[in-house]
């Protein structure tokens, strides 16, 4: 792999996402809860493999927790923000993800929250949806 | 007794958002704290960073119940359970220590942050504190930045291995960090200020020029990291702001002017 990456036939980055793919699919138990930490064969270190924070989770927890944690984190956020509305900020969350390890990067994460929380639409989209639900079991209730 | 107890929840609920926006205002220079003053803790984690966490743990822990509620208890405590089972399975699987335990704070910390974001801006006069308030700290960044590239840039912050600020003179130029010590983190800090900025700046009613500027010195600062998506990002919103300027069609023969100039 360190040959391929000094001859330029893969760059440094699609050569850590082909190694932490190896190291994932080597045996089931990897697959499963994640490779050991710090191997010596593979380099792969949860402690500072970067540049995809999706794999650098994978390789921290195993794929299915993983799908299963994007999957309920998504649906948090489906029932906080209104997507619509804000769907170039997380487009641009989803792709920084992907392209760095910035799940590690705490201040990075703490100021997306707050500046996505802050530019969400007065009232809230569940509240709002409640609001249309009490009008419409109010109109049910006059009829 | 339910008055006594709602004054004690409201009073929880304006110390918490208290302390939400101070650990906004000073997080980004914390990196810096510890070139000045050193301190590391056991577990190899800068002391102003894990003090700043708890203290946003904390604003969740004030009003932990609303929190979990907002976002949805079965949810959080499923996600909490199945990583725990993680963290058993690997322990049983490769026998790792507890030592190792710090390493899965990267599934709890975005559910943190989320959490206590959503909860403490409800309402509009505090989301309004808050939109400035980042505004404010992104655009210091990108001064900090810009003033640390041009005027004196052959300072070099870095973590060095005796912990104390490194200044390398003669070495020239190099991607520009702030005083978050990383140059992609610099430009996705940066570029959140021009998310407020585009989104808020009718509201705060300023006049047009200083838009211009800011917004020019925002994406400055996100140039000089060299950053490609960063920058990318930056241009298309920049894109978004003059859209109806890039309408007319004076704007439109000024930039091919200016781009005909340019490739000379």
């Amino acid at each position: 792999m360190a040959q391929k990456v000094a001859t330029g036939e893969v760059t440094v980055r699609i050569a850590k996402y082909q190694l932490a793919l190896s190291s994932l699919l080597e045996s089931l138990p990897s697959f499963l809860v994640g490779p050991f930490f710090g191997r010596a064969d593979t380099g792969i270190d949860v402690t500072s493999f970067s540049d995809n924070s999706y794999l650098l989770l994978m390789i921290t927890f195993g794929v299915p927790f993983i799908c299963l944690f994007l999957f309920l984190f998504s649906y948090i956020i489906r029932k906080t923000i209104s997507i619509n509305r804000n769907y170039f900020i997380l487009l641009y969350f989803l792709i920084t993800l992907f392209i760095n390890n910035s799940i590690l990067w705490d201040v990075w994460l703490f100021y997306f929250f707050a500046t996505l929380y802050s530019l969400q639409p007065e009232p809230s989209p569940n509240l709002y949806r409640k609001s249309i639900l009490n009008q419409a079991v109010s109109l049910k209730a006059e009829n | 007794m339910t008055k006594s107890l709602s004054k004690n929840n409201s009073l929880f609920y304006q110390v918490g958002f208290v302390l939400f926006i101070g650990s906004l205002a000073v997080y980004p220079y914390l990196f810096l704290f510890n070139i000045f003053f050193p301190s590391t803790l056991s577990i190899g984690k800068n002391t102003f960073i894990f003090i700043i966490t708890a203290i946003i743990l904390l604003c969740f822990l004030l009003r932990w119940k609303g929190i979990l509620s907002k976002l949805g208890v079965g949810t959080i405590y499923f996600i909490m359970f199945l990583a725990l089972m993680i963290i058993i399975i690997r322990h049983w699987l490769y026998g790792e220590g507890i030592d190792k335990i710090f390493l899965y704070h990267i599934v709890l910390t975005p559910l943190l942050y989320c959490g206590v974001a959503y909860y403490y801006l409800r309402e509009k006069e505090k989301k309004e504190i808050v939109k400035k308030v980042i505004f404010c700290s992104c655009l210091i960044q990108a001064i900090i930045g810009l003033l640390h590239f041009y005027v004196f840039p052959y300072i070099h912050l870095g973590l060095s291995p005796d912990g104390l600020l490194k200044i390398v003179r003669g070495v020239g130029t190099m991607r520009e960090v702030g005083t978050l010590l990383a140059a992609n983190l610099y430009a996705d800090f940066i570029l959140l200020g021009m998310f407020i900025l585009i989104n808020s700046y009718k509201k705060w009613r300023l006049p047009q020029l200083a838009v211009h500027i800011l917004m020019f010195i925002l994406i400055w600062g996100v140039a000089i990291s060299a950053s490609r998506w960063p920058f990318i990002v930056a241009a298309l919103l920049l894109m978004l702001y003059f859209k109806k300027l890039l309408l007319s069609k004076k704007i439109i023969s000024v930039l091919l002017i200016v781009l005909l100039l340019g490739s000379f």
